[in-house]
């Protein structure tokens, strides 16, 4: 297993008493590379197998439940009413209705119930597949913290009341991305590290900021250039960091480059090209960067898929950039245990790959029919796929592509990926959020 | 999507330009076909790689080189229209597949022109007209005959592109004005524009319009119309925006008969009778029957679709009774691609990258073979062989037959959108940027 944060986490464990894998704290979990110690998990569900409870939420979103003791946050729009409906924007395709507030819920671990619920902003909107809740909460447990695709950030503590708030936006200039705002907050070291890459619609750079988690006061924020032209600066991904030795890089993909950067200033470290070798104007990234062990794993809107070695400094493109191929996803961050790369295909195949080198094990093999927007997830030996209708393939690790199961969730549209903690699934579908675990 | 051919490549390498005859530059985004007639190639791309320095900035353009060595002849280069993200989406370029006929050349450009150029340019040294207020009569630039400006004169709002290929029978040519959904206002802002014209091939003057799928609309029209002889009559069939296939009576627009191809049967857990697929292939017209899948805009992703043989020989609302037979559900995914048909078998693409073949009669499967990645391209049967293209940028090259034979997978460099054009001998395969002329070197 990838144990770059394994530190992080048995800190994080002692102070709140519980075991590894016990949480699932932001979006891509414990140790940002979708993988989780959760044991004791179930291989098949249903509407009707191994369902410990289902919470009826208010709409849709792309944003993966957090977990974390006996809380589940969720952030989601509001439901529709008649007369409180989220404009259509930009829409690619006919969307469920949803109502313009955007929010954060509390829900209950233990049985689905609806702790508390807050209301970030009123600007929901629906552009091209997503709405404005799309950004995962984040949480340390005592702290959570959410971002909505309108740039508001709020923290709360654990029984909903509010600490501080910033309005993006307002603070920096307008978003420019196509397709709306939709990168997650990242924790780490006590500060909350936000990405806004865009270029579409606004001539002002693309940047990182950090707030200081607890009080939110800002800690430093720097540009992060690029120079690629049209939509290929926006970015939908969301930072992650990288053990270097002693000391840790944060990780930051889209804009045409896999850029480092120190976690104390913000300061670029190395810069990487390769992910859009033909500069092409239309090529935003949406799927997160992924580190395992020393690579950094990334994408742009198709091929390539590139393996950029850690470590460097400046433009590492012709020095560290040690593969690229065309086996690369669009939406879906790819997952690893270490040993194998995991690479989710939005027109529903997966294939394996060595992580070192790029090279298949094999190769975009047949999952049920759909498309697939939600990121893999890699727990016990195995690693589950959904599909935007709710159909869950679960495939054993290894480099044999073996289905053990699909289960069915009859869902229309799910985006949000799969979240694990303790013994539990929690999947959230359009209209639910199922927690799901072996019936004792 | 079938040619008579013999002593075509099976086999050709890009990059060590083995069998390569010739390759010529495009703009970056390419996804209309290729054409071939009278010792001209054409095909309609973007602006990317902008051969005329005066001209640069997002454009459609239609390229004309010369089918012997591939040399550049001539272009016509439309500007884009105002708001292009609502009805000409940047970069696309031009998506038409262009129809010629003698010395002319009928396209619909980015702008939902139907157009008529000559296929001589200006290198015949006449400017040909009733149009004749060109700025240029450069050699390298489009000699225009005649232009119908469909979103002025008829009205029409295309849903993010114009794509149709114009088709000519006779004195008419055929057209989808592309006529569509309005994103944002979301519904359709002219209900009452036409969306299937005939167009007098000489004057370029409508000759009659239907405007059926009107107000329901589901997103773009960006499908062709084809035509051909059912029982003796000729029909044109066009495809429609709708879901539906509305076949008319081509000389005076008169329908015949009418399906609605975005139907359940039985009806979905909701209790919906219709699903919200339609019609982006183009149907075949074959032994008095019609044969198209359903799909959608393929920025919605692959779900279940809906592949038919269908009775051209009944008359009105033939949903119900002319369906002959049909494949489906979880054994046929959406398509945008047009069928092909040849000897008892069809070949019919997924949009989520399958090649299948069944048999004509029937639709029961031979063969599903994994194209890998999305898949826009049209199978093409010549030679003895079935060509196809994928996203990914590989051509697959297949015996055709009841047996799943793959004779090869060559990899292109580039995206590739368009069918594999068979001409003379030659291959032509566009992917998003390069145009090859593919042949056996003898």
């Amino acid at each position: 297993m990838n144990r770059g944060f394994a530190g992080a986490v048995v800190v994080l464990s002692c102070i709140s008493g519980v075991l590894a894998g016990e949480h699932w704290p932001q979006w891509r979990g414990p140790d940002f590379n979708g993988t989780s110690d959760a044991t004791g998990l179930p291989v098949t569900w249903s509407r009707t197998e191994n369902i410990r409870w289902s919470a009826e939420l208010p709409s849709w979103s792309g944003a993966t439940p957090i977990v974390w003791g006996d809380r589940v946050f969720v952030a989601s729009a509001a439901k529709a009413t008649e007369d409180n409906r989220a404009p259509d924007v930009k829409p690619i395709r006919k969307l469920a209705p949803d109502g313009r507030d955007l929010l954060l819920l509390c829900i209950s671990r233990k049985d689905g119930k609806l702790l508390w619920r807050r209301t970030l902003d009123s600007g929901n909107a629906h552009v091209g597949k997503q709405n404005m809740s799309s950004p995962s909460p984040v949480t340390d447990g005592k702290l959570v913290w959410a971002l909505t695709g309108t740039g508001i950030l709020v923290c709360f503590d654990r029984h909903g009341k509010e600490i501080w708030r910033h309005s993006l936006q307002d603070k920096y200039g307008k978003f420019g991305l196509m397709w709306g705002y939709a990168s997650s907050p990242f924790l780490w070291d006590n500060k909350l590290i936000v990405q806004v890459l865009h270029g579409f619609a606004t001539d002002d750079p693309s940047y990182l900021v950090a707030f200081d988690s607890l009080t939110g006061k800002v800690v430093w924020k720097v540009d992060r250039p690029t120079d690629q032209p049209k939509e290929t600066p926006d970015a939908y991904s969301t930072p992650v960091p990288m053990r270097v030795g002693d000391r840790v890089e944060i990780v930051i993909s889209g804009g045409g480059y896999v850029t480092a950067h120190h976690p104390v200033d913000g300061k670029e470290i190395w810069r990487s090209a390769g992910l859009n070798p033909t500069i092409h104007g239309w090529w935003r990234t949406v799927s997160s960067p992924l580190v395992v062990d020393e690579m950094v794993i990334a994408s742009a809107k198709n091929n390539p898929i590139v393996g950029v070695r850690g470590g460097g400094k400046g433009n590492v493109t012709k020095t560290h950039l040690v593969w690229s191929n065309s086996i690369a996803p669009d939406v879906p961050t790819p997952v690893s245990d270490g040993e194998y790369l995991y690479v989710l295909h939005d027109n529903g195949s997966l294939s394996c790959l060595n992580p070192k080198t790029g090279e298949p094990y094999y190769k975009k093999k047949r999952l049920p029919r759909g498309t697939y927007s939600a990121s893999p997830l890699l727990a016990e030996g195995r690693v589950y796929v959904t599909s935007e209708n709710a159909k869950t393939t679960v495939v054993a690790t290894g480099p044999k592509f073996t289905v053990l199961a699909t289960n069915d969730l009859e869902d229309g549209y799910t985006l949000s990926s799969i979240a694990v903690a303790g013994s539990e699934f929690f999947v959230r579908t359009s209209t639910h959020l199922y927690c799901i675990s072996k019936e004792k | 999507m079938v040619a008579e051919a013999q002593g075509l490549p099976n086999q050709w390498d890009v990059q060590k330009k083995t069998n390569i005859r010739w390759i010529a530059e495009l703009g970056t985004q390419t996804y209309g076909n290729v054409v071939v007639s009278g010792g001209k190639v054409l095909i309609g791309t973007n602006n990317g790689h902008s051969r005329d320095l005066k001209m640069t900035g997002d454009k459609g353009v239609l390229m004309c080189f010369a089918a012997r060595d591939g040399a550049f002849l001539w272009q016509a280069v439309h500007d884009k229209l105002p708001e292009p993200m609502d009805y000409d989406w940047p970069d696309i370029g031009i998506c038409s597949t262009p129809c010629v006929v003698g010395k002319r050349v009928f396209y619909v450009s980015n702008r939902g022109e139907l157009m008529c150029v000559d296929l001589d340019g200006f290198h015949d040294g006449e400017n040909d007209g009733p149009f004749r207020e060109e700025e240029s009569t450069g050699k390298k630039v489009a000699d225009v005959i005649w232009r119908l400006d469909m979103v002025k004169d008829l009205g029409v709002f295309p849903c993010m592109a114009s794509a149709s290929a114009p088709l000519v029978w006779e004195d008419l040519v055929f057209v989808v004005t592309g006529n569509g959904y309005h994103a944002t206002k979301e519904k359709v802002v002219a209900p009452k524009a036409p969306s299937f014209i005939a167009v007098n091939r000489v004057s370029g003057q409508v000759v009659w319009q239907d405007s059926s799928p009107g107000a329901k609309i589901l997103a773009g029209q960006w499908s062709s119309p084809a035509l051909g002889r059912v029982k003796g009559r000729s029909q044109v069939v066009f495809p429609g925006g709708d879901g539906w296939l509305y076949s008319f009576e081509p000389r005076t627009g008169k329908l015949l008969w009418k399906f609605n191809c975005k139907t359940h049967d039985p009806v979905d857990d909701e209790g919906l009778y219709e699903t919200d697929d339609h019609l982006v292939a183009t149907p075949v017209i074959y032994d008095d029957k019609v044969f198209i899948a359903v799909g959608q805009d393929p920025e919605m992703g692959d779900g279940e679709g809906c592949l038919r043989a269908i009775d051209a020989t009944k008359t009105g609302d033939v949903t119900e009774t002319a369906e002959l037979w049909r494949r489906a559900g979880d054994d046929f995914g959406r398509s945008i691609s047009t069928v092909a048909i040849r000897e008892g078998l069809l070949y019919a693409a997924e949009l989520g990258g399958f090649l299948q073949c069944l048999n004509l009669a029937t639709g029961k499967p031979y063969w599903r073979h994994d194209l890998m990645s999305r898949v826009w391209s049209s199978p093409m049967v010549a030679d003895g062989r079935v060509y196809i293209g994928n996203e990914d940028g590989s051509v697959f090259v297949f015996e055709h037959g009841k047996k799943d034979r793959l004779l090869a997978e060559i990899e292109m460099g580039g995206a590739i959108h368009g069918t594999v054009t068979v001409a003379d001998g030659v291959l032509y395969i566009a992917h998003s940027s390069k145009l090859f002329a593919i042949t056996e070197r003898k």
